[in-house]
């Protein structure tokens, strides 16, 4: 009796042995998880740390790094050496910029792309897909060739033009396929309640996708946050500097303060970091299957 | 929407608006990799602001960019149609801007002052055959040896004068217990270490080509590469040394016997390690031939196709005299181009730089000869393969014969 | 009664009535009105673009002397596919792809797995790791750029204090721990993007699965070979192509860290392309690089079209 009521089942109480390896394993995996993620947040940490010490300290003290000196010293001699706030205003403009113009134009097309049927949809889908992989080195020669036949070269618009060129298909694709999570039930609804279809669209859809809407809106900034290439060819005024080329133009240098360049990597990656946390929660929706971006 | 929309147009004509604003007075922009340099810092930015204030219809602006950016961004610059009215090259590619039409002639703006005579080689090194003059010559230099007296005391040694003498006392003075190094020099890929390589060769009588047309499998060239490779493999001198920064943090520990480089170096050390200036004397580079690399270095010409030729011609007469030319000199240490740039106490404060006075007519040209307007991507090519023969153990003539032929596939290409 | 007709079957308002007297906003072509303006902007600063590229690859464009190209024809295709050079940097690209995307998956689905466990600081651990995938290109560039400094990089720090190696390694410098730098590099940033797709993927397998198989004595590397991998299956894929194509793009990375040197060692295609372009100045050649890329890249999407398209008929 007693044997056939074990085998049915029953909870039974482990025995030493069995408490003592599942420790063993819970302090394994422990450690897994805490090796692992030091190793990763390492260089991040050093970058944080080496910005709050003075100069020439982080490199005698690496690897730890656990400064008995914190001072902002050198954020203060940053921002006085190099124009920080200039860089960073110029890249707000030009991405925000790129982003006011995106977020219209990709909306109505993902709308359209996504609401209705109509000849060459999925062509235009696949083409638009085709579009987002694009490697900014294709685009570089044209784009620098026809800006500098318009005189667009080395301007704010220009800039921002050339900014579309990767956040529009991005942008189209990304509320593609968020806008596919909204059922259009609601908009039929509003239909039938006697709107036009436009007026559905804004009166419906567009508050309903609001979230989705600022998630690719915060999306594509960052990607514009990111861009160096396209910035570099088209840019030739230092006072025009976008954020990227500031933090470039600390490589090559012949006495370079990393203390300095740290500090200032750190001041590119806080909105970055802040839009990031912001996007966390939209990852896993339509986004997702977006295509996100490198 | 609509609202959004005029918002937008409303933002886009903003922006352009801003950019509308016409400027009634002229600005240059003068490009050069020393903006940030504390041994020409002096003779830019004072020279510069004495410029504008003695001419407030002009206003020069420094453009600065690493030199590592230099080929590729005054390329962008030139094809964008907005080159930097004002440009400094290096004495070794000045040829190859020469001969992509980077550069506007000079003679109009030289004529009528004293330029062409008083300025040392004016009218031969920067010159085509037409006689056309593409820039003015700021400097010129060799590179010799630093030594720390006080490593060299220690251990009882002479200072050495030839290639044997060279490696023993590099091998002495190499202690690795000590962290101590014989030798530093730039051994990644830099302008630097091409420049190492020709001194080896030179110190072998010979260069890169010969007569004109490359060479690479002549005896000096293998010789001299394969002493630079002994050396590297040696121990005697610290490895990853990537450029001139790294070069001269390594001599200024005190831990590095000897070093090869050019006056400037001298001016570098009062900024970062005044200390150690009194233990450094520096000797002519000690080589079989004794022929050191060098010649004119520092040029300053006038972009072609500038809209503001006369406007940068004047900046040009302005520095071209004796008075900016000693603020190079004490500052840089290296010999501004123009006569009588040299202060009276600059021999006596300095008495380091008598080598380098004495040595500078014996200087090998560094861009090779016969393959001037090749020269930075020769460099680029010789620093790669050098690279591997250093890093990857490339056997040297093998490697050399590599060179060779993709020296002339690049030629073909062309 | 009549006011809240909602039946379309029922008189016509007034209102409805005018909506559809306006034909334009009502009618077929509002598709098309909509996604005008978005497809003009793309047509000017993309198609134009690429149309240019290909006119300007069939000539022997000079970035300094654009007014004296001459057509050449599908010279420059010659040129580039028969020197080595193309070639060299299609196989650098290759590697560097394979690498990325090889241990990219790999620290993916490790992390992911860890993730997938209920443990006290989850989240905190899940927020952590997804640091190097929200710094910016620059910024990840730069930090390693300190981290390789063969003197006094933390990396050549840690490995000599530890005893690994005596004398620091010139990461960046030499041919082969060059290209594995980059991929370091990349990998480093770009995971945490496989993370979170894998464990998205992993949190939607039915926990029954597992505890079946537990009851019939499945061990923990059976589970995990017999149902978390073939679920995972459309996941693998997608983030498999992501980083593919990430990897095809990439120019920060290799051109601030190394320019694509030692030599070629690290010369990915669109580096080749911009040295071509602007250090070079052979625009034509260019040009024509950019359209093979082009090319590449629309191989590489049929081939994902087709993949997906086969994983959902067998899903």
């Amino acid at each position: 009796m007693a044997t056939q009521l074990q085998t049915s089942g029953v909870q039974v109480m482990p025995t030493a042995k069995q408490t003592r390896s599942k420790f063993i394993t819970r302090l394994g995996f422990a450690l897994l998880v805490i090796t692992v993620t030091l190793a990763i947040i390492y260089p991040f940490y050093w970058m944080v740390m080496a910005s709050f010490v003075p100069e020439g300290y982080s490199i005698a003290n690496a690897p730890v790094l656990l400064p008995e000196m914190f001072t902002l010293e050198t954020y203060r001699t940053l921002f006085e050496e190099r124009p920080v706030f200039t860089w960073i205003l110029n890249t707000l403009l030009i991405v925000g910029g790129s982003t006011a113009v995106t977020i219209p134009l990709s909306l109505l097309a993902a709308y359209s792309l996504n609401r209705f049927r109509f000849f060459g949809r999925r062509a235009i889908v696949f083409f638009i897909l085709m579009t987002q992989l694009l490697p900014a080195s294709a685009l570089m020669i044209p784009l620098f060739l026809i800006f500098r036949g318009y005189g667009l070269l080395d301007t704010y618009q220009g800039i921002t033009i050339a900014y579309i060129s990767f956040t529009l298909p991005l942008a189209i694709w990304v509320l593609w396929g968020y806008l596919q999570g909204i059922p259009a039930e609601f908009e039929e609804a509003a239909l039938v309640d006697g709107c036009t279809p436009l007026g559905a669209f804004v009166r419906v859809t567009i508050p309903l996708a609001l979230p989705g809407i600022a998630a690719t809106a915060l999306f594509i900034f960052l990607e514009g946050w990111n861009q160096y290439l396209l910035a570099y060819l088209l840019t030739s005024s230092s006072d025009k500097w976008v954020i990227s080329l500031g933090l470039f133009s600390f490589i090559g240098e012949y006495f370079v303060e990393i203390e300095q360049m740290m500090a200032a990597s750190v001041v590119a990656s806080v909105p970055a970091l802040l839009l990031f946390a912001v996007l966390q929660r939209y990852l896993r929706g339509g986004l997702a299957l977006g295509g996100m971006k490198g | 929407m609509k609202r959004l929309l005029v918002l937008v147009v409303l933002l886009t004509v903003l922006v352009g608006g801003v950019q509308v604003f016409a400027q009634d007075a002229v600005t240059l922009r003068l490009a050069t990799w020393q903006w940030e340099d504390p041994a020409y810092l002096d003779f830019w930015n004072g020279s510069v602001e004495a410029f504008n204030e003695a001419n407030p219809n002009i206003t020069i602006e420094p453009f600065a960019f690493p030199i590592d950016q230099l080929w590729d961004r005054l390329n962008i610059e030139i094809a964008a149609g907005s080159p930097p009215d004002l440009l400094e090259v290096t004495g070794f590619n000045v040829f190859q801007y020469m001969d992509q039409g980077v550069l506007a002639p000079l003679n109009d703006c030289f004529e009528g002052t004293d330029i062409i005579e008083n300025v040392q080689a004016q009218d031969e090194y920067a010159v085509d055959a037409d006689g056309n003059i593409y820039a003015l010559n700021l400097s010129a230099r060799t590179l010799q040896l630093y030594v720390n007296t006080d490593l060299f005391e220690a251990a009882g040694l002479e200072v050495p004068t030839n290639f044997e003498e060279l490696r023993a006392a590099a091998e002495a003075l190499t202690i690795p217990e000590q962290e101590q190094f014989g030798l530093v020099l730039t051994n990644l890929a830099h302008s630097r270490l091409h420049e190492g390589i020709l001194m080896m060769i030179a110190g072998y009588g010979g260069h890169f080509t010969t007569d004109g047309e490359l060479n690479l499998t002549a005896p000096e060239v293998i010789q001299g590469v394969q002493f630079f490779k002994d050396l590297f493999d040696s121990g005697v001198m610290p490895q990853g040394v990537v450029d001139g920064g790294a070069q001269y943090s390594y001599f200024n520990s005190g831990k590095v016997a000897m070093t090869i480089d050019g006056p400037w170096y001298w001016a570098v050390m009062e900024g970062q390690a005044p200390d150690l200036l009194d233990h450094v004397a520096v000797y002519s580079i000690p080589t079989d031939s004794g022929l050191p690399t060098g010649g004119v270095n520092n040029l300053i010409g006038i972009a072609a196709g500038s809209p503001n030729f006369d406007a940068a011609c004047e900046y040009l007469k302005f520095i071209a005299n004796p008075e900016w030319g000693q603020v190079w000199t004490s500052n840089s240490r290296t010999i501004y181009a123009y006569a009588d740039s040299v202060p009276a106490e600059f021999l006596s404060e300095n008495p380091w730089f008598q080598t380098f006075a004495d040595e500078l007519p014996n200087a090998v040209p560094v861009a090779a000869p016969g393959l001037e307007i090749y020269h930075t991507d020769f460099v680029r090519m010789v620093n790669d393969k050098v690279v591997e023969i250093l890093y990857d153990d490339l056997p040297v003539e093998q490697a050399m014969q590599e060179l060779q032929d993709e020296f002339n596939e690049f030629l073909d290409d062309m | 009664m009549q006011q809240q007709a909602t039946s379309r079957n029922a008189p016509l308002s007034a209102r409805q009535q005018q909506a559809n007297r306006r034909p334009l906003l009502s009618s077929r072509l509002l598709p098309y009105l909509l996604l005008a303006p978005a497809l003009i902007a793309i047509a000017l600063v993309i198609i134009y673009p690429i149309f240019y590229s290909l006119y300007l690859s069939l000539t022997d464009a000079n970035l300094l002397r654009l007014s004296e190209a001459e057509f050449v024809g599908v010279d420059n295709y010659v040129r580039l596919l028969t020197r080595e050079d193309f070639w060299q940097s299609l196989g650098v690209t290759a590697l560097y792809t394979a690498g990325t995307v090889f241990f990219g998956y790999f620290m993916g689905l490790l992390t992911a797995l860890i993730l997938n466990q209920n443990f006290r600081f989850r989240g905190l651990a899940r927020t952590l790791i997804s640091i190097p995938w929200a710094t910016p290109w620059l910024v990840v560039t730069l930090i390693w750029y300190v981290m390789f400094n063969p003197q006094m990089g933390p990396i050549n720090v840690i490995l000599q204090r530890v005893g690994v190696i005596d004398v620091g390694i010139p990461w960046l410098y030499q041919r082969d721990t060059a290209l594995i730098s980059i991929v370091i590099v990349t990998v480093w940033r770009e995971f945490p993007a496989a993370t979170l797709l894998i464990l998205a993927g992993l949190q939607s397998i039915q926990p029954e699965l597992y505890e079946a198989a537990e009851v019939d004595g499945a061990s923990r590397w059976q589970r995990f070979r017999f149902i978390t991998m073939p679920s995972l299956r459309t996941i693998n894929l997608v983030v498999v192509t992501l980083m593919t194509i990430w990897a095809s793009k990439l120019f920060t990375v290799a051109w601030a860290l190394t320019q694509g040197g030692p030599g070629d060692a690290t010369r990915v295609l669109s580096v080749y392309t911009y040295q071509e372009a602007f250090l070079s100045n052979r625009l034509g050649r260019a040009s024509a690089l950019a359209i093979l890329t082009f090319v590449l890249v629309f191989a590489l999407v049929v081939v994902y079209f087709a993949l997906l398209n086969r994983e959902e008929q067998e899903a």
